[in-house]
Parts: structure tokens; C-alpha cells; sequence
């Protein structure tokens, strides 16, 4: 017979633990964590915008380029950093005005919230997801798209708590989308990620002509999903001819990996 | 009294930049970099150097933050952690003599595999991992490595800073006569 010494710490942790989750499930915690997840926020986004910087200068600085090129290309870039520094004041404030004012402007009648990435989520190696720090209290819900500074698609909202929301990207082998290629047949499909590195279209018929080159956009037939984002470009076409489908690998037009902030379209 | 408050507090604050760290930072850095998992390398620091019951507490403080983020089943990284801590302090009673840095690297190693492996194996039974079975995977091994690799290097950075402010540890090398 196993015998628990009076002294074992172990014990009253587990009550602990099994008294947090319980709390949890109950409700009863969901004050304290809101009020954590408030004060953390900032503190996250921060972080999480560092490291952003460090990933980006990491991947730049490791990129086969050619070291002439790279010199050439940045004294163009001094040049025209020094002519809009002159401008940064006055644009930093005209951002913080649209910002502030960003989540009022509609557009074909969606409303879009902005948001801070705060967190990427310990994860299972292919599915990866980002933490942002807006939520059911924005009225965010399940399955709205989430799209870049540049407007294009980045992926959906997975699931949300009450000041934060899982995003899947589009790279996420569960971040599935109806979508349909620019081309004359207006062929539709359905994308989700491969792998978490490209975007796959699949259930496309034999009969459609697909090339690669061909602008890959949100078809509109997903619930809350708008039709005309653009998803990213076709790369490569697998046509086997003893197959009922053919498929497609897309490459997302923005960098998924240096997300700092993103709006979320409301209906 | 008010000392071992503000102890318990400073302990908390700490623990709790350590989590925000982790999940905010460390996760975001590129490939190779985003394995360092500060999380289990503090814990096993808070059990080789100030002992059993304070490790148990900082999993818990770290899980709870973890958890805050985390999408899955609430109490996940509390269960893993725990589980760690207890599993890393068998190893240390059990198997290892004396407290060198080969124990405190050992140890170290055993943690952070045991973590990634109960880590990837609740992944593959609640079907978030989409893949073949996570053993079957390159990556994982290559996760692990990189874990590995790096918690080795903070252990032996931690363990001669440690060494260098107490004398809680043993001597370095053994002494021959």
C-alpha cells in the first residue's frame, strides 16, 4: 500500500492545481485572468515585437545574397530613409490618429479591429498559432478573417477568450479557406496550410486551367469571410491525369513570420 | 514575516517575467533559437538549488502564465510542469549522489526531454498534432537537439554563476591529492 507522508508537498499542490482548474471551468477565475491578461498585454506586445525585429535582421542577414547588391541596395534605402525621417514626426502622429480612428472606418460594409500580436502559442510542430490581444470583448468570434497592414489575408480567428484570440495563419494545416484563383474559369478550391512553411489549394477539377503566377483570393462562400482577399500566388500546379483533382501550392505576398499587427474583419 | 512575503512576491514577479518571456519572446526568435525553453531550465535551477517544494510552486506560478495564453485545456502546462519537476526530482534523489554540474546538466537533459516527450504526446492524443506519430518525425528529434544544446549551455552558465555566489554546490572537479 502506497503511503502518503503528512509532509509531501506534492499533495497540496495538486489540490492547487486541480482547485485553478476547477475555478477555471467554473467561471469563477475569469476575473483574475482578465485582469492578468490586461496588465501583461503591453508588456507581451513588446516582447513579441523585439523578438519580431531580431527574427527579421536574423533572416536578412542569412539570406544568400549578393554582398554587393546588398550594399548597392542599402545606400538607396539610407537615401530615402533620410528624406522620410524628416517626415516621421508628422506621420507617427497622423498613424496614431488612424489608428484610433481605424476601427471605425467601415468598408464594404466590415468593420476592421486592430490588434497587437502578444504571443505565439507552444504548439504541435504544424500548427502553430499566434495570441492577439483583442478578443470576445471586441466582438471577435471564430472563423473572422485577419488580414495584414497591406490588406491581404493572413488567416482566421481560431478561438477567442474575452481580452485575447487564437489566429491560425494561413500556413496552418487547420486554417482552412474557400477560395478561388483569378483566371478565366474562376476555378474555386479549398487552401489550408502545408506543413506551416506553404498554402495548398486543393479540390480543384481537372477541367480548370491553373498556372502558375495566378492570384489565389477569398472566394466569399466561407460564413464570415469576405470574397476578394488576397491569399497569396499560385507557385506550383500538381496535375496527375489518373487523379479526380488537381492541386496547387500557393505562396502567401507577405512575410507570415514577422506579424506584429493586424486587423480583423467584422461583419 | 514581511521578509518572506516580499521573498514570495519577488519569487512570483520573477517567475512571471520568466513565463511572458518565453511565450512572448523566445517562441517568436528564429528556428534554431526559438528551442530554449527558459521555462524547464528555471525549474530544474529552482530544484537543484533551493529544493523540492519551491520547484513544485514555480510550476504552478509558470503553468498558471502559460496557461493564461494557451488555447488548450486549461491546466495542461501546470500538469506537464509538475510532472517534470516531480519526475526531475526522482532522478535527483534516486540516481544522482552528489550536486556537480555533471548532475545539474544531467538533470537538465532528463527535464527537457521529459517535457517535450509528455509535451507532444498530449498533442498527438487530443489530435492537435495533424502529422505521423511525433517519434516518427525529424523534427522533433531536431527540436529536442536544439532544446538540448541550449539548455546545456544556460545550465553551465547558471551553475558557475550559482557556484559563484554560494557554496551550496560541490566543487566544481574532485579534488586529487
Amino acid at each position: 500500500m502506497i503511503k502518503i507522508k503528512r509532509n509531501n508537498p506534492v499533495v497540496p499542490l495538486l489540490i492547487i492545481a486541480a482547485a485553478l482548474f476547477f475555478l477555471h471551468i467554473a467561471g469563477i477565475l475569469r476575473p483574475v485572468e482578465n485582469f492578468l491578461s490586461y496588465l501583461i498585454k503591453p508588456l507581451a506586445g513588446i516582447f513579441y515585437g523585439a523578438s519580431a525585429d531580431i527574427k527579421a535582421t536574423y533572416n536578412a542577414n542569412n539570406s544568400p545574397e549578393d554582398l554587393n547588391a546588398q550594399v548597392e541596395r542599402l545606400t538607396k534605402e539610407v537615401a530615402v530613409l533620410t528624406v522620410a525621417s524628416s517626415k516621421s514626426l508628422e506621420i507617427e502622429e497622423e498613424n496614431r490618429k488612424l489608428r484610433a480612428t481605424f476601427n471605425l472606418v467601415t468598408n464594404n460594409n466590415l468593420q476592421a479591429v486592430v490588434a497587437n500580436v502578444i504571443a505565439k502559442e507552444a504548439a504541435a510542430e504544424d500548427s502553430l498559432g499566434l495570441v492577439i490581444n483583442r478578443g470576445a470583448k471586441d466582438g471577435l468570434i471564430p472563423g473572422l478573417a485577419v488580414v495584414s497592414e497591406e490588406g491581404l489575408i493572413v488567416g482566421k480567428i481560431l478561438e477567442v477568450k474575452n481580452a485575447t484570440a487564437k489566429i491560425c495563419l494561413t500556413t496552418n494545416p487547420n486554417c482552412q479557406l474557400a477560395a478561388a484563383i483569378q483566371n478565366s474559369d474562376k476555378t474555386q478550391g479549398i487552401t489550408d496550410g502545408d506543413l506551416g512553411l506553404t498554402i495548398k489549394m486543393s479540390y480543384i477539377p481537372q477541367s480548370e486551367k491553373i498556372a502558375p503566377g495566378d492570384i489565389v483570393i477569398t472566394s466569399g462562400l466561407g460564413e464570415y469571410i469576405t470574397r476578394g482577399l488576397v491569399i497569396g500566388k499560385i507557385s506550383q500546379v500538381y496535375n496527375e491525369s489518373n487523379e479526380v483533382w488537381q492541386e496547387a501550392t500557393i505562396e502567401p505576398l507577405v512575410d507570415l513570420d514577422n506579424l506584429t499587427v493586424v486587423s480583423i474583419l467584422t461583419p | 514575516m514581511l521578509k518572506k512575503i516580499w521573498q514570495i512576491f519577488f519569487f512570483i514577479i520573477i517567475l512571471s517575467g520568466v513565463a511572458i518571456i518565453q511565450s512572448s519572446f523566445v517562441f517568436n526568435l528564429p528556428a534554431a533559437f526559438s528551442q530554449i525553453n527558459l521555462i524547464v531550465i528555471v525549474l530544474v535551477f529552482t530544484l537543484f538549488f533551493f529544493g523540492f517544494r519551491p520547484a513544485l510552486y514555480a510550476a504552478v506560478v509558470l503553468g498558471f502564465w502559460l496557461d493564461l495564453f494557451s488555447f488548450y485545456f486549461f491546466g495542461l502546462h501546470i500538469l506537464l510542469f509538475l510532472a517534470t519537476v516531480i519526475f526531475a526530482n526522482w532522478v535527483l534523489s534516486a540516481w544522482l549522489t552528489n550536486r556537480s554540474l555533471y548532475s545539474f546538466l544531467l538533470l537538465i537533459f532528463i527535464a527537457t526531454a521529459v517535457y517535450d516527450f509528455a509535451l507532444a504526446l498530449l498533442f498527438f492524443l487530443s489530435g492537435a498534432s495533424l502529422g505521423t506519430f511525433f517519434l516518427w518525425q525529424g523534427s522533433f528529434w531536431l527540436g529536442l537537439f536544439y532544446q538540448v544544446i541550449w539548455s546545456g549551455l544556460a545550465g553551465l552558465l547558471m551553475f558557475n554563476l550559482a557556484s559563484a555566489l554560494t557554496r551550496r554546490f560541490q566543487p566544481f572537479f574532485l579534488e586529487t591529492k
